[in-house]
């Protein structure tokens, strides 16, 4: 059996610090922060969950969920982010996609997947770049319908057991999820931000809670936290792939100039 | 109104830089290749998401493709311009 060593969420963008340089600052620092906890606890592979921002998944075919194989990744390049190649692991894609087709999840693989920042950024954190392979697996918050709330909860609990049971003796996995927190995107609402949600919802997750999230429809989730706070769903499997487990804010900033909150959370397992 | 050719045009045209040049050399010519109606038009060259999103059913992730396409100086307060230390590839 694998063990999951490692269990965290971040935001994934970083824009203009100039109108908020302290807030950005503390941003950098609680991702360094989180990217150091993952490299220590020494992860075999990494498994990213996130979005894709419409540069791999867009609307010509659009899977509510999709895993990344290969045994190599070449960032899109998006936000400015070096465009520097990293490692992913087939073998843990392949293993976990056949898994999950035998529990009722048909996940699309992609071979041919070029990460933007939902993926990249949060890796920028892990030193030295590349040095775990990183396996993506992507929430489709941008079709309609959503997968629901319940869907990816019962696709998380599937990912745990998986690794729980099918993975090799002695594989340490890191998990991470990456997204949200609240954000309106270039609809009514824009430059909202849900700080008293946010902040809610990172407290509740360090205190092993969650269970007030996991009834909510996704459009709960808009109304709540915005069309772009749907990718708190990230955050909601990557706590239900370590039940009962509580963790440390390592940051929150409400940031309006950036139009959304940024928020990270390391587990204690 | 039908969206899939507005939103079937900015995936075409903004996700290289060979797409983007040609749009922004002619962006009428483009929006009557793709028989985009004049409200639609309109919407575009607003270059307001907001407006692109409500007004022209543009995806709102989209909406952002395109402003980075005819706007390019807009990316860069959306990148890690800001952060010199980071753009080493996390190294």
């Amino acid at each position: 059996m694998g063990t999951i060593v490692s269990a965290g969420a971040t935001s994934h963008i970083l824009f203009n610090p100039a109108p908020a340089p302290e807030a950005a600052r503390r941003i950098v620092a609680g991702m360094e922060e989180s990217g150091r906890r993952m490299a220590a606890a020494r992860p075999d592979v990494l498994l990213i969950i996130s979005s894709d921002h419409m540069f791999n998944i867009n609307l010509r075919v659009q899977p509510p969920f999709c895993i990344g194989v290969s045994d190599r990744f070449l960032p899109f390049g998006d936000m400015g982010i070096p465009r520097t190649p990293f490692p992913g692991h087939r073998e843990f894609a392949l293993s976990l996609a056949r898994f999950s087709a035998q529990q009722g999840f048909d996940l699309a693989l992609a071979e041919g997947l070029k990460p933007d920042h939902g993926v990249t950024l949060p890796l920028l954190f892990i030193k030295p770049w590349g040095s775990v392979p990183t396996v993506p697996l992507y929430v489709n918050i941008n079709m309609d319908p959503v997968p629901s709330v319940a869907r990816c909860l019962a696709l998380a609990e599937c990912m745990r057991r998986w690794i729980a049971t099918e993975r090799p003796p002695q594989e340490r996995v890191a998990v991470l999820a990456s997204g949200g927190l609240s954000h309106w995107l270039n609809i009514p609402g824009a430059g909202t931000v849900a700080e008293e949600f946010d902040r809610e919802f990172i407290d509740r997750l360090a205190r092993g809670d969650h269970a007030r999230y996991t009834t909510m429809s996704t459009d709960d989730i808009r109304r709540s936290a915005g069309n772009g706070g749907l990718e708190i769903m990230n955050w909601m499997m990557m706590a239900a792939m370590v039940p009962g487990t509580g963790g440390e804010k390592l940051y929150y900033e409400p940031m309006p100039a950036w139009q959304t909150g940024m928020g990270g959370l390391a587990m204690r397992l | 109104m039908d969206a899939s050719r507005i939103n079937e045009m900015i995936q075409d045209l903004c996700a290289t830089p060979d797409g983007m040049a040609r749009l922004r050399a002619n962006l009428d010519a483009v929006f009557a290749e793709y028989g985009l109606s004049a409200e639609q038009q309109a919407a575009l060259h607003s270059c307001d998401t907001l407006k692109m999103v409500a007004e022209a059913r543009v995806h709102p992730i989209l909406a952002f493709h395109y402003l980075f396409a005819v706007r390019p100086e807009v990316m860069q307060n959306m990148s890690l311009a800001g952060y010199p230390d980071l753009l080493g590839g996390g190294r």
